[in-house]
């Protein structure tokens, strides 16, 4: 596992870097980070109108903002509307491997905001980036995050937990994530026992982009635990029955070309959910003429697939026929070890959800009798 | 993207200057068509226009909010 440059390892993990104005894997893809922002700006007339009718008014004047969200060309582009807005503002991304080197470059580059993310990031590497983008160089915190999956929220709440009760990073914990995520708050509550409370109290609060995320902060909220406000995002009209459909009926293709270079039509596509995003999937892949068998646990989901004319049966009966299989549900190890063993030889399986747990990974990385050849990055025989 | 990250400003300007008890939140109908309303112009949409006869008809502003919160598009 490759470390960023720049950090001292002691014992433990890398610590935080209050030196570093940014961490991206090459600064000198800012031109092409550039070029594709100005081409971005005619397909984001919203964040271009916001711009322009909020900018003047600076309300985010004098406060920080941590964004935990792909760094991506179009989040470079919401990172400078909220920089014309007057935040000052620091980022990570919120996936190891969803960055654009050119976009995370571009911002580094031109100091909208102290970008920590590459693509490609280890599991440890990750959680330096997000606490990189919580904490300021004189150790404040952010008074606004913009959060994608809810990992800075989480973050900022485990670290209050920790503090309330420091036995929580004794304890073992079943994923990788939480394991490396626990290990950076332990060398946090050593360093300084009160951080992570301080910070919550200024948090004015989160707005949370995603499915996944808002159910976090529906969860907390019910069992008293939520710390700051927060806007759920998601639940706009405007953004769950528009990005979430219509955005994942262009990127699901876009996304199994680039990694298999497969042709759709005549191919049994499984699809498990038929929720915002199983839809726009589940209609992308019938356009391209390939044959879409749906799987859903909420009647009401099954019968609009239906309706719509899609077969709707169960992961055990569509595991052996299926030649792509996405996972689309919000939930955990929808494709388990078993399914997968039914499936035919080379079958391709990939998610489309905010976390890969969708399919038992853990299956595949633990298990014996799977051999992994890497065919190319993030794609994996 | 352009939804979700006007969406994301609109809250992140609601959080800067409003003053929110903790809980969670959505925004309001009319800041949700605002965002449809920004992103209209690009696609060539020509939008109609209720007059004030049939805006009382609908019982709903000329100008919206169009739809009631329960509505599920």
């Amino acid at each position: 596992m490759t470390l960023a440059e720049n950090v001292v390892t002691i014992d433990g993990p890398p610590a935080y870097d209050a030196s570093l104005p940014y961490k991206v894997a090459d600064i000198a893809l800012a031109d092409f980070g550039d070029k594709e922002m100005q081409l971005a700006e005619n397909e984001m007339p919203g964040l271009m109108a916001v711009r322009e009718k909020y900018g003047p008014q600076k309300p985010l004047k004098g406060l920080r903002v941590t964004g935990s969200l792909h760094m991506t060309i179009q989040t470079a582009m919401l990172i400078d509307t909220l920089k014309i807005l007057g935040a000052d503002i620091r980022w990570a991304s919120c996936n190891i491997f969803s960055t654009q080197d050119h976009a995370a470059a571009a911002i580094a580059r031109k100091g909208s905001a102290a970008v920590f993310a590459w693509k490609g990031e280890s599991l440890e590497e990750y959680w330096w980036c997000t606490e990189q983008a919580l904490v300021w160089p004189d150790g404040s915190g952010p008074h606004l995050i913009v959060d994608d999956g809810g990992d800075a929220t989480l973050f900022v709440h485990q670290g209050a937990a920790v503090e309330k009760d420091p036995s929580l990073v004794e304890k073992t914990y079943d994923s990788a994530d939480e394991q490396l995520l626990m290990a950076r708050l332990k060398s946090s509550y050593e360093n300084d026992s009160g951080r992570w409370t301080r910070i919550a109290e200024s948090v004015k609060g989160v707005s949370e982009e995603t499915t996944t995320g808002v159910h976090r902060l529906y969860h907390l909220s019910q069992k008293g635990e939520l710390l700051f406000p927060a806007f759920n995002v998601n639940d706009s009209v405007t953004k769950s029955k528009f990005d979430n459909l219509y955005g994942c009926r262009e990127s699901l293709a876009d996304g199994i070309k680039r990694a298999t270079d497969i042709m759709m039509a005549g191919k049994i596509v499984v699809v498990c959910g038929y929720g915002d995003v199983g839809k726009g999937c589940a209609h992308s892949m019938r356009g391209y003429g390939a044959r879409v068998l749906v799987t859903e646990v909420d009647p009401i989901c099954a019968l609009q697939a239906a309706m719509e004319g899609f077969e709707v049966t169960t992961l055990e009966d569509a595991a052996p026929v299926g030649d792509v299989f996405v996972t689309a549900t919000g939930c955990y190890k929808v494709i388990t070890g078993a399914h997968m063993e039914q499936m035919k030889n080379e079958a391709i399986v990939c998610n489309i959800g905010h976390f890969d747990n969708e399919i038992a990974m853990d299956y595949l990385d633990n298990n014996p009798k799977c051999e992994k050849t890497t065919v190319k990055p993030q794609v994996d025989k | 993207m352009s939804n979700s990250f006007t969406n994301q400003c609109l809250a992140q300007i609601e959080l800067a200057t409003g003053n929110y008890e903790t809980d969670v939140y959505t925004l309001p109908k009319k800041l949700d068509e605002e965002v449809a309303r920004l992103h209209l112009a690009r696609l060539g949409v020509k939008l109609s226009k209720l007059n004030q006869v049939q805006a009382d008809y609908l019982g709903v502003p000329v100008d919206g909010p169009f739809k009631p919160d329960h509505y599920r598009y």
